[in-house]
């Protein structure tokens, strides 16, 4: 039941994001075979081969999410005003799971500030919003995080989104 | 001796300058012009008050990209080819005009490279160690104190483009800026416009009621900086159209 509410939840973030979806190539519609980790679509965002960095400095890159589904969300950590609802909202999804359901998503928040945002700093975000062990808080360069948001087809940099609230 | 030091590191500075001039002009830089940081304000701002920004002395492509040129780059990156790349990258117009994935008419290959995605572009530019220009930078090399026939706005030609170095060069020495074809930007979203720009400062004014649409531009009469930014924000990053090239970037 409360998968149900997962795949709802899941669909309404990439229609937000409009990021051409994680596991199953949408082109395909005759095709609805699930993906296995490691297969990667031609219409993939896995096929960016940026490099970040978790909160727990481990080197990481976005083709290491295939095969689970991914509730992927960008904001920093200095924003006051939108950020800590979407990330509160993320959190309370993330708790109403059952154990076996957690192991079974990946939430993945991409910060837009690579200069303030080190993994030091999304560590201590993490703790403090006590967010579980399915959230990777990933760190890149401004050209990665800006290759993501266009793809979401948000227009953002960060000088329209940053330097405005700081 | 203090002075005396002083004068060596100057005199140091100074060749080093000198040094570093000397070999943009003979090395693969060739082809790219100097542009002389300046402060500038861009023609279109989402603030309420124009922002002056100070613009740091960068390099950039005297043309845009060629036909030839992008094909020697797909050679060496097969990633990029027409039937490899991922369409993540590149709507499925990409290259749609090339007969088959490696090779383009010869009488072609001065004509500036079209059918090419943010994606692509940025990769053709990474793989020379250059850049896309940002939005400002490109506006800034592209701006002249003095009008020019911009024609080509009012309608842009997007069949038979003509090859590069069809336009004379600009006060800065830089060619085909405009009236050949759109050109991409680093940060081709960064500005927005939409349907309805008419409250862009937070209160329809009652003259943009009317007309609206400008948003905040420095110039309301500078239609070709307007057709520039509205273009742009319609833009995604796997875009490619026959009237859409690029032309690349570099920091000093």
């Amino acid at each position: 039941m409360k998968f149900k509410y997962l795949t709802i939840a899941l669909s309404m973030l990439l229609i937000n994001f409009n990021i051409p979806v994680f596991a199953k190539d949408h082109n395909n519609h005759h095709e609805h075979k699930e993906m296995k980790g490691g297969e990667v679509t031609s219409k993939s965002i896995y096929q960016l081969d940026s490099k970040w960095l978790d909160q727990n400095s481990k080197k990481i890159k976005l083709k290491d999410f295939s095969g689970k589904p991914v509730i992927l969300t960008m904001l920093y950590t200095g924003c006051t005003k939108s950020c800590p609802i979407i990330i509160g909202h993320l959190k309370s999804f993330y708790d109403s799971l059952s154990n076996e359901e957690k192991n079974k998503v990946n939430f993945v928040v991409v910060s837009f500030d690579s200069k303030r945002d080190t993994p030091k700093n999304l560590k201590k975000f993490t703790d403090k919003n006590k967010l579980g062990k399915s959230f990777y808080l990933l760190n890149g360069s401004d050209d990665s995080i800006l290759e993501i948001a266009s793809l979401s087809r948000k227009n953002l940099t960060k000088e329209s989104i940053i330097n405005k609230e700081l | 001796m203090k002075f005396k030091a002083y004068k060596k590191t100057l005199i140091l500075a100074l060749f080093s300058i000198f040094f570093s001039l000397a070999s943009y002009s003979n090395s693969s830089e060739s082809n790219m012009v100097l542009v002389k940081g300046s402060k500038f304000i861009p023609p279109f701002t989402l603030e309420k008050n124009f922002k002056e920004f100070k613009i740091k002395s960068f390099l950039i492509d005297k043309y845009p990209v060629t036909k030839k040129e992008y094909l020697n780059f797909i050679k060496n990156n097969p990633k990029w080819q027409k039937d490899k790349i991922p369409s993540v990258f590149a709507d499925d117009s990409y290259l749609s005009d090339w007969s088959n994935s490696l090779s383009i008419d010869t009488k072609k290959y001065n004509e500036p490279v079209t059918y090419v995605s943010w994606f692509s572009a940025k990769a053709y530019c990474n793989s020379k160690q250059k850049r896309l220009p940002t939005t400002l930078e490109w506006e800034f090399a592209s701006y002249e104190e003095k009008s020019e026939d911009l024609d080509w706005y009012w309608k842009p030609q997007v069949k038979n483009i003509p090859f590069v170095g069809k336009n004379n060069s600009n006060s800065k020495g830089i060619n085909d800026f405009h009236n050949l074809v759109w050109e991409l930007t680093y940060d081709f979203n960064n500005s927005v416009i939409n349907e309805d720009n008419r409250e862009i400062s937070g209160t329809i004014q009652k003259v943009d009621a009317f007309c609206g649409g400008t948003g905040n531009f420095k110039d309301k009469k500078d239609y070709p900086a307007f057709a520039r930014y509205s273009f742009r924000s319609t833009l995604k990053s796997d875009t490619t159209l026959n009237s859409l090239g690029f032309r690349c970037a570099k920091d000093l």
